[in-house]
C-alpha cells in the first residue's frame, strides 16, 4: 500500500498512523510518501508539531508525475494498493473510521486477489 | 513563430495585464455605476507580519476554508502560532485594502452553520454565535452544544428554505443539519451506511440560544449499498441541507466518482433517499455547494490538481476558472457566495521568476461567469449566457444582508 500525505490537508498527519495501524494488522506492507509539492521544511515541522511518528520524519516525496497519474494529489491522504506489481485502479481518498478503512481495504484486497501474479 | 502565435501571445500577455491592473484598483473606483461587472479575478495578499510566516518564510495561508454567504469573511485553520489555530479572515470590500484577522477560541477544522452562518460551530460540537466571535474574538463564549462531530462535520441552517429567498429571516427555533462520520459509530448497529446525519432544532431570541429537540445521529444512504456501496470520501453537506456530495469509494456499479444525493427536505426527517442527483464524472477534491439560483439546482465549486473549477448542474458541463498570475496553487477548499462568486486559498507569484517575485498567499475572488471557459461553452453554443457577470451590485446586496442579518457595521 503506497500512501502520500500532506501536511495541508486537515487530519491526514493526524490520523494516518492509525489508519497505518490498522492496514498493517490486516497484513497490508504500507509505505509512506509525502506530496512532492510540499517543502521537506514544512513537513517535517508538520510532522513534529503533530507529534506523528519519527518514521514519517524522512518521508520521501512521490514523484509528482507518479502523483498525478496515479490521482494522488487532490486529497491526503490518498491511497493506492497494489498486489505483485498492478496496482488498483481506483486510489482511496481521506481519513475514515476503521470500520470503513477495514471494509474499503478488503475490497481492494478482494478485486486485486482476482488478478493473477505475473 | 507564427503571426497568429505572436498575435495570440499578445493578447494573452495583455489579459494577464488588465486582469492584475483592474484587480489592483479599488472596486468603487472602476465604474460609479454599481451595474458593473465585479474584477474577473482578484488577488488579495495576506501581510506576512500580521498572519505569521510558514516556514517559507512567506505569509501563512492556513487551510480548511471556509467562505461566508457574502465573501465577506472566511474561517480557517491551521492558522499558524502567531494567531492561533482558527481565525476568522474579513477580506475587504476594497481591494486596495487590508485584509482583517479575528482570533477565535475554536480548535482546527471549526465550521460554520452553511447558509447564515448564525453561529460558528468548534470541533466539540459547541455553537457560538457569529457576532460574539467578531466582538468579543477569543473571549466569546458558547451557546449551547449539539448536532454531529467528527470526520468532514458540516452543517447548515434549513429554516431559511430551500431557494435562498432573499428575506432576512431571523425565527425564534432555528433548524440545524449535520452530517459527518464518526469514528466511534457502529455500522453494524444499524445496519446501514456509515455517514450520520442528526438535524437540531435551537430556541434563540437573540441573545441566549438552546437546544430543543435533535432527531440523534441517524445513518443514512443503506439503501444506496447495492449501487454505491457504502463507504463515501469527502462528505460535505450543501448550503441548505437538502443534498450532499461524496465520492463512494467502493462502488458496485461505475468508478468512484463525486455525486450529489439527496436528503429528506423536512428539517425533522428521519428517513433520507439519498437518491443520486449529479455525478461530475470525476475524483477532484471536496465539492463544495454554492446556493440555488432561481429553483435551478446549486453549483457545486471544487480543486483539481491546484485549479478551481465549477460544475453547472443545470448544464452538466464543468468550467476550470482562469489564473492571472504565475504558479497559481489553490487550496483544496473553494467556496461559492451566494451572490456566485469563488472564493479560495492560494499561493502565487507576480511574475515567473522566483527570484524577482517571491511567493504570496492569500485569497483569490473569481467571478466565473467571466471565465474563458464559461464564455466559451456559451460563445460555441450561439446563446447569450444567463448572466455575463457578477455585478458591484449584487456584491453590496449581499454583504447589506449578511450585515442586517449579524447586527455588523456595513
Amino acid at each position: 500500500m503506497v500512501a502520500v500525505l500532506s501536511p495541508r490537508m486537515p487530519h491526514a498527519l493526524i490520523e494516518w498512523p492509525r489508519m497505518a495501524s490498522v492496514a498493517r494488522a490486516e497484513g497490508f506492507a504500507v509505505v509512506t510518501f509525502r506530496d512532492p509539492r510540499v517543502p521537506i521544511d514544512e513537513w517535517r515541522s508538520a510532522v513534529t508539531s503533530v507529534n506523528a511518528p519519527g518514521e514519517y520524519i524522512d518521508a520521501p516525496p512521490l514523484s509528482l508525475e507518479t502523483a498525478e497519474r496515479c490521482q494522488l494529489l487532490n486529497h491526503s491522504p490518498a491511497i493506492v494498493v497494489a498486489r505483485c506489481g498492478r496496482a488498483h485502479s481506483w486510489p482511496i481518498f481521506g481519513v475514515m473510521p476503521d470500520a470503513s478503512w477495514r471494509h474499503v481495504l478488503k475490497s481492494r484486497r478482494t478485486e486485486l486477489e482476482r488478478l493473477p501474479c505475473p | 513563430m507564427s503571426v497568429k502565435w505572436r498575435r495570440f501571445k499578445s493578447a494573452w500577455a495583455w489579459g494577464v495585464w488588465a486582469v492584475a491592473f483592474w484587480g489592483a484598483i479599488p472596486l468603487q473606483a472602476q465604474d460609479q455605476t454599481d451595474e458593473a461587472c465585479i474584477p474577473a479575478l482578484s488577488y488579495l495578499p495576506l501581510d506576512a507580519r500580521q498572519v505569521g510566516r510558514d516556514s517559507h518564510g512567506n505569509a501563512a495561508l492556513g487551510t480548511y476554508e471556509r467562505i461566508s454567504p457574502d465573501g465577506r469573511f472566511i474561517l480557517r485553520s491551521y492558522s499558524g502560532a502567531q494567531v492561533g489555530k482558527v481565525t476568522l479572515m474579513e477580506l475587504p470590500s476594497a481591494v486596495a485594502s487590508s485584509i482583517r484577522l479575528y482570533r477565535t477560541p475554536f480548535s482546527n477544522e471549526a465550521f460554520p452553520v452553511q447558509g447564515t452562518w448564525r453561529y460558528l460551530i468548534d470541533v466539540s460540537g459547541e455553537h457560538y454565535r457569529f457576532l460574539d466571535i467578531v466582538r468579543s474574538q477569543a473571549d466569546a463564549k458558547p451557546l449551547f452544544k449539539g448536532g454531529m462531530t467528527g470526520f468532514y462535520a458540516a452543517a447548515s441552517e434549513m429554516s431559511e428554505g430551500p431557494n435562498g429567498s432573499n428575506k432576512v429571516p431571523k425565527p425564534e427555533r432555528v433548524q440545524i443539519r449535520s452530517l459527518s462520520w464518526p469514528q466511534n459509530a457502529d455500522p453494524d448497529a444499524q445496519g446501514v451506511g456509515p455517514l450520520q446525519i442528526a438535524t437540531i432544532e435551537v430556541q434563540d431570541d437573540g441573545s441566549t440560544a438552546r437546544l430543543v429537540t435533535t432527531t440523534g445521529a441517524r445513518f443514512i444512504c443503506g439503501g444506496r449499498a447495492p449501487v454505491d456501496g457504502n463507504v463515501y470520501a469527502l462528505p460535505m453537506l450543501s448550503v441548505d441541507g437538502t443534498e450532499f456530495s461524496a465520492i463512494p469509494q467502493v462502488p458496485r456499479v461505475g468508478q468512484p466518482s463525486m455525486r450529489v444525493y439527496g436528503l429528506g427536505a423536512a428539517p425533522q426527517a428521519k428517513a433520507h433517499e439519498c437518491d443520486l442527483r449529479a455525478d461530475l464524472g470525476l475524483s477532484p477534491g471536496k465539492a463544495v455547494f454554492g446556493f440555488p439560483q432561481d429553483h435551478a439546482s446549486a453549483w457545486l465549486t471544487f480543486s483539481d490538481l491546484g485549479h478551481v473549477y465549477v460544475h453547472d448542474r443545470a448544464l452538466r458541463r464543468t468550467f476550470r476558472l482562469d489564473h492571472a498570475k504565475h504558479g497559481v496553487l489553490a487550496s483544496a477548499f473553494p467556496g461559492l457566495t451566494r451572490d456566485g462568486r469563488v472564493i479560495y486559498g492560494a499561493t502565487w507569484r507576480d511574475c515567473a521568476d522566483p527570484k524577482t517575485c517571491p511567493e504570496q498567499a492569500g485569497y483569490v475572488v473569481a467571478d466565473p461567469y467571466q471565465s474563458q471557459a464559461y464564455r466559451d461553452h456559451w460563445r460555441a453554443a450561439g446563446a447569450k449566457p444567463p448572466l455575463s457577470c457578477i455585478t458591484q451590485k449584487a456584491v453590496a446586496a449581499e454583504r447589506a444582508r449578511f450585515a442586517r442579518f449579524h447586527g455588523l457595521p456595513d
